[in-house]
């Protein structure tokens, strides 16, 4: 048995390796940074300088402005990848014939990589060039609008992007749910004379539950990570109107080579996407403690 | 009048699925029949205001482009060249790394319930939650702009997807058969590649499919960290538009070709999936 477990720490010894060096030092490192000036210029070493970077970081209007847009953004674009992506989710469950292929069709904007995926929606939006106000204009007669020059259609444009990409996703995961539904479970409610409706109400939404939290948390994350889709659409503008947390981050650290406050920026990131993974974790706990009890 | 209605009610709870599905179809891949459209057009037809929804004339102009290089931009085929490499070896070694691992925890139950939970929890951080320390770091060790320490970062941030996913295939095959393996005096670590490894062979393969396509498809470690010496395609496309002018042909032939493996890979994770349902048939 000592052998065992001896052998079993020799093969997880990589990976736990790595994760250390890669993840944890980085993390241990950033809340150092974070507590530090740091000259643009490298050969300069960085200084103490206590919670200036926290305070810099609360006082900067777009601190607040950036994190605003992320909620906007996350509002918005989960109420429709949830309603869209169940409704979706709905539908392949009840096809018979074609659901592998309809499945693979619809992964595609989720498999595709998020700047090429700002790269299309970048030209779809062009006022003169795009086929959206190209559509608008030939089919329903409307004057070309400037969506990513303007608000708020320029948010609306990322909001739009965001949910093409990931709506697919959430449907398979959804769907994924829908056939852990046990057959008899529904079978002996139409016996009873439950009719579509009152099954959605009272048995799927409710079995659902579980999914719409992961999926809402997994997409949580997916807006604090969101860079591409804005970088490549508005560039951020109007003004910074479509700055979100991860392009505020980016200009942080890369444009105005303010490390110090960057770093504490992705301390505040890393703390708010703490909680949400223990709230994730917790979740997974109570899932499989209720399936084991059921 | 009653008639026809029912007959309305009747077909729209018959095929109301194929109506949801098939207008998210043309939602979903509307814009990469688009993106297919552009990179065919020749360039005076590119910029016709309003844009033709209709293909017009075919043109191979900006796939050649974009192919063989032209005055304002470089070939594509390096930064595809080195995408694979990275993509490659990367998801390799995440492979041998997340497998041998998850093997560990899920078999031997080494580090309790905190381990994995540790591990897991890592899948949470996004890269860009990293990318300033990680920059620090990097500039420090001299390791921007190479491939090792791409691969490095690539193959660590999969790790936990691989683990994740390993966990689930080693827990659900039975121990026996290894087990049989010892008292026949194997060692455990032929046991492990003689016995366990060809079993979780599927698991592997899906691993392997999200793996590479989370590297592929990466950009902003790839553009922090690298972009100069070691620029992947993902960095490419976006020094498309930079240029003097806004090469929309070559930047659409470009996307097009970065996004032929991803999507190709999409494919094998359709089997998958289709199999993962079937499975959820079963119960």
């Amino acid at each position: 048995m000592r052998g065992q477990k001896r052998f079993a720490w020799f093969m997880a010894a990589p990976s736990i390796i790595a994760l250390v060096a890669l993840g944890i030092i980085p993390l241990f490192w950033m809340l150092w940074t974070a507590f530090h000036s740091f000259s643009p210029n490298p050969t300069i070493a960085p200084v103490f300088n206590g919670f200036d970077n926290l305070n810099n970081l609360v006082d900067d209007p777009q601190f607040a402005s950036s994190l605003k847009t992320s909620a906007m953004v996350l509002i918005a674009a989960l109420a429709l990848q949830l309603v869209l992506g169940f409704l979706l989710a709905l539908a392949l469950f009840s096809i018979k014939r074609g659901r592998g292929i309809v499945v693979s069709l619809i992964l595609i904007p989720t498999a595709i990589a998020p700047i090429v995926a700002g790269i299309v929606w970048w030209m779809l939006f062009n006022t003169r060039f795009g086929a959206i106000n190209s559509v608008l204009m030939q089919t329903f007669g409307m004057d070309p609008i400037d969506w990513t020059i303007q608000m708020p259609t320029a948010l609306i444009a990322i909001i739009i992007a965001v949910v093409w990409q990931w709506t697919p996703f959430v449907a398979v995961i959804f769907l994924g749910g829908l056939t852990t539904i046990p057959n008899d479970v529904l079978d002996a409610a139409r016996v009873d004379g439950a009719s579509g409706w009152h099954r959605l109400r009272y048995i799927i939404l409710p079995l659902m539950r579980p999914f719409f939290l992961v999926v809402g948390l997994l997409m949580i994350i997916e807006i604090v990570r969101l860079y591409e889709l804005p970088f490549f659409i508005t560039q951020g503008g109007p003004g910074n109107e479509t700055v979100v947390s991860g392009v505020f981050l980016f200009k942080l650290a890369f444009s105005f080579f303010d490390l110090g406050r960057a770093s504490m920026m992705s301390v505040f990131l890393v703390i708010a996407l703490s909680i949400i993974a223990a709230l994730y974790m917790r979740l997974v706990a109570d899932g499989k403690a209720k399936s084991a009890s059921g | 009048m009653s008639v026809s209605r029912r007959k309305i009610r009747n077909w729209l709870v018959e095929s109301w699925p194929w109506i949801v599905i098939s207008g998210f179809l043309v939602f979903a891949l509307f814009p990469v029949y688009w993106i297919i459209l552009i990179a065919f057009r020749p360039r005076d037809d590119i910029f016709q205001f309003p844009a033709a929804l209709m293909p017009t004339n075919m043109s191979l102009d900006n796939i050649r482009y974009v192919w063989f290089g032209s005055e304002t931009n470089e070939p594509v085929i390096g930064f595809l060249g080195t995408s694979m490499i990275i993509s490659v070896t990367a998801s390799i070694i995440a492979l041998v790394f997340g497998v041998t691992c998850a093997y560990a925890l899920g078999r031997f139950r080494i580090g309790g319930k905190f381990l994995p939970m540790w591990i897991l929890s890592q899948r949470f951080l996004p890269p860009i939650a990293l990318v300033v320390p990680l920059y620090l770091m990097f500039r420090q060790m001299g390791l921007l702009d190479t491939y090792t320490g791409l691969i490095a970062l690539y193959a660590t941030f999969t790790i936990p997807i691989v683990v994740w996913l390993m966990m689930g295939y080693v827990e659900s095959t039975p121990p026996e058969l290894e087990e049989a393996a010892y008292v026949d005096g194997a060692g455990y670590w032929t046991a492990f590649v003689q016995i366990a490894l060809p079993v979780l062979k599927p698991g592997l393969s899906v691993s392997a499919v999200f793996t590479f396509i989370f590297i592929w498809n990466e950009y902003v470690l790839a553009f922090q960290l690298a972009g100069d010496d070691v620029a992947t395609i993902t960095v490419y496309l976006p020094r498309l538009r930079s240029a003097i002018a806004e090469l929309y042909g070559e930047i659409a032939a470009a996307s097009l070709l970065s996004v032929l493996p991803a999507i190709l890979f999409a494919g094998l994770m359709q089997r998958f999936l289709v199999r993962g349902l079937a499975f959820g048939g079963l119960k």
